[in-house]
């Protein structure tokens, strides 16, 4: 499971992550290679199969009352997340591989609902969206699962943007701006969508055995914070009616909130409902708020990518 | 309706309300009415989304935690039923209303897909086989052969894609008469059946039973019926839309009517319906 030549540290939603095994999805962490304590180490070992009084549990994951989490997919593995007490600014995760489980399957759990819950521990909220940059400026496609932001986020690419990240993103709200931060690789595409943009096939990753999604390595953004001056929110409108984007203002452009935080009863069960608000509002302050009303098939992407470059381009 | 058909009193202690059928049986206009009956019988808006709708991923991530495409279809359906026992869980509503185009399924382990703990009753919706064909060939835009072919597969299942991500949760369907003998017979759940050519000839008193039996208060059915005739919902689809519409048919309130399948399906699919579904189609009082 481990590979030599794979680099040290790895770049995780902004945070530095040291891994024993190679993680292909994820940037290296940029910069010489020191000692530094990385922020998170990811480690094998044993992990808890469940803990003790949690503040929330589902059959996949466990939120504890101690800083801790447990995600378990049976196939998969175990991944145990805390904070260490001597040192708040480290978190470990602990993997338990299932027998017979593939690396990339380990990396596609721990990129989302691993990510995701580390990132709620650790105050960060993770946006439920996949970002793109173009014109030294970022554009994040927002919604809830099955909208389409992976594949908006892909047909912009075909518009000549850079991927910065898919499905889970942070922006990082300080100094009066802010910024939207590199994720993963890769987006996460399924065949039609795949198909639709003519992505090859020796170029499709698997996500896990047997899964129909696949993981499709997109030209990406240098590795560095960008303006994030454009959000859009995708919702599901009429069948049959063009797809149109409409401008939105204050703070009823952020509702439903559920539908822009990944995983959101989780940050809830942390008690980040403040935290949550504080930087829902400070990206509304800063980016162009739009939503997209568009159909649940994919005739319309390309449509969808003109209006939002058009929206772009006026926004500049 | 014939005699074999149990009618049970709905339990007190579930909060699900399964507004169960076959795809095109009339599962929609009973929403819509059930939607009205709950606003006090007011006429309601098709063009915004309406109530007691399908299980979707959302609500999978929701209410567990997790990125529900990175997981299998396995590990998906496994867990159905703790999704059930979630939303009952977490609801302030006395009553949960959802549409199921299920049949009645069971996971891997044995498990009854719709737990009975935390179910008030199933409505059973049930349409002549012949009328379903030709509304199923309109709504998914295939030609006869191909819906009663449908109708047919005891594999069939709505939602479940290889080659796109889906927003509905995956629905196990099963062919026409084990859709129907599985609810019929073995919900395991108070059951009310209800048949759509009865709400064709009287809405208001279909509409009554069904409030009746999910203990709905009854004052407004009359208006909620009045205000939710097919002919109003077709105005409504033709002027703003209807969002639930396939992206294949033209229109979703199309005809509403019985007796279509008898006038438009060739004899060979007449005769391959009755020799697939007849026996149900006996229980129900088709033929």
């Amino acid at each position: 499971m481990t590979d030599a030549a794979h680099p040290p540290d790895y770049f995780f939603f902004g945070l530095r992550l040291r891994s024993p095994f190679f993680l292909p999805s994820l940037p290296a962490w940029p910069g010489p290679s020191s000692e530094d304590a990385p922020e998170i180490r990811l480690r094998l070992g044993d992990a808890p199969d469940s803990l003790p009084h949690p503040l929330w549990s589902s059959p996949f994951v466990q939120i504890g009352s101690d800083n801790n989490a447990v995600v378990e997919i049976a196939s998969v593995g175990r991944f145990w997340i805390y904070g260490t007490r001597l040192d708040p600014r480290e978190t470990q995760i602990v993997l338990q591989p299932a027998p017979g489980a593939q690396l990339f399957e380990i990396e596609t759990i721990l990129l989302g609902t691993v990510a995701g819950i580390v990132l709620h521990l650790r105050s960060m909220l993770p946006l439920h969206a996949s970002c793109v940059v173009l014109d030294g400026r970022a554009i994040a496609c927002c919604g809830p699962c099955a909208v389409g932001k992976s594949a908006l986020a892909a047909a912009l690419v075909r518009h000549g943007a850079l991927l910065l990240s898919d499905d889970l993103s942070v922006a990082d709200v300080s100094q009066g701006a802010v910024r939207a931060l590199p994720g993963t690789k890769q987006a996460r595409l399924w065949p039609d969508v795949m198909n639709r943009l003519e992505v090859p096939l020796e170029q499709r990753f698997p996500t896990r055995l047997g899964h129909p999604k696949h993981a499709v390595a997109l030209p990406t953004a240098e590795l560095r914070a960008w303006p994030l001056t454009l959000m859009v929110r995708i919702e599901a409108g009429t069948p049959g009616d063009e797809p149109i984007l409409i401008r939105r203002h204050g703070l009823p452009s952020l509702f439903p909130f559920s539908e822009l935080v990944f995983q959101r009863e989780i940050g809830r069960s942390l008690g980040n409902r403040a935290h949550e608000f504080r930087h829902l509002t400070g990206i509304a302050d800063h980016a162009a708020i739009f939503t997209l009303q568009r159909t649940r098939v994919l005739g319309d992407l390309e449509r969808c990518a003109e209006l939002i470059l058009s929206a772009f381009r006026g926004a500049a | 309706m014939s005699q074999d058909v149990r009618r049970l009193s709905p339990a007190q202690g579930g909060l699900f309300g399964w507004l169960v059928s076959y795809p095109k049986s009339g599962n929609t206009w009973m929403r819509i009415m059930l939607t009205s009956l709950r606003q006090g019988g007011v006429p309601i808006d098709i063009a915004e989304p309406i109530d007691s709708h399908i299980l979707n991923r959302g609500e999978f991530e929701e209410h567990f935690g997790v990125e529900s495409s990175d997981l299998t279809q396995a590990e998906m359906d496994a867990a159905r039923p703790e999704l059930h026992r979630a939303i009952a869980r977490a609801s302030k509503d006395p009553l949960i209303l959802r549409k199921v185009h299920d049949r009645c399924w069971f996971t891997s382990s044995g498990e009854r897909a719709f737990p009975p703990e935390v179910s008030r009753g199933a409505v059973y919706i049930v349409r002549d086989p012949r009328d379903v064909a030709v509304s199923l060939a309109h709504f998914y835009g295939m030609d006869l052969e191909a819906a009663v072919g449908l109708m047919g597969d005891s594999a069939r299942t709505i939602a479940r894609s290889s080659f796109r991500l889906t927003f509905q949760l995956s629905q196990p369907l099963g062919s026409w008469s084990e859709h129907v003998a599985g609810w019929l017979d073995d919900a395991a759940m108070p059951l009310l059946p209800i048949r759509y050519e009865d709400m064709l000839a009287d809405s208001a008193r279909e509409l009554e039973k069904v409030a009746r039996f999910l203990g709905l208060p009854l004052e407004a059915c009359a208006q909620a019926a009045a205000a939710s005739t097919f002919s109003t919902l077709r105005g409504q689809e033709d002027q703003r839309g209807f969002r639930e519409r396939m992206p294949a048919t033209k229109r979703f309130f199309r005809q509403g009517r019985s007796g279509e399948g008898k006038e438009k399906l060739p004899t060979p699919l007449l005769e391959r319906i009755e020799a697939e579904h007849g026996a149900v189609m006996a229980r129900l009082g088709y033929v």
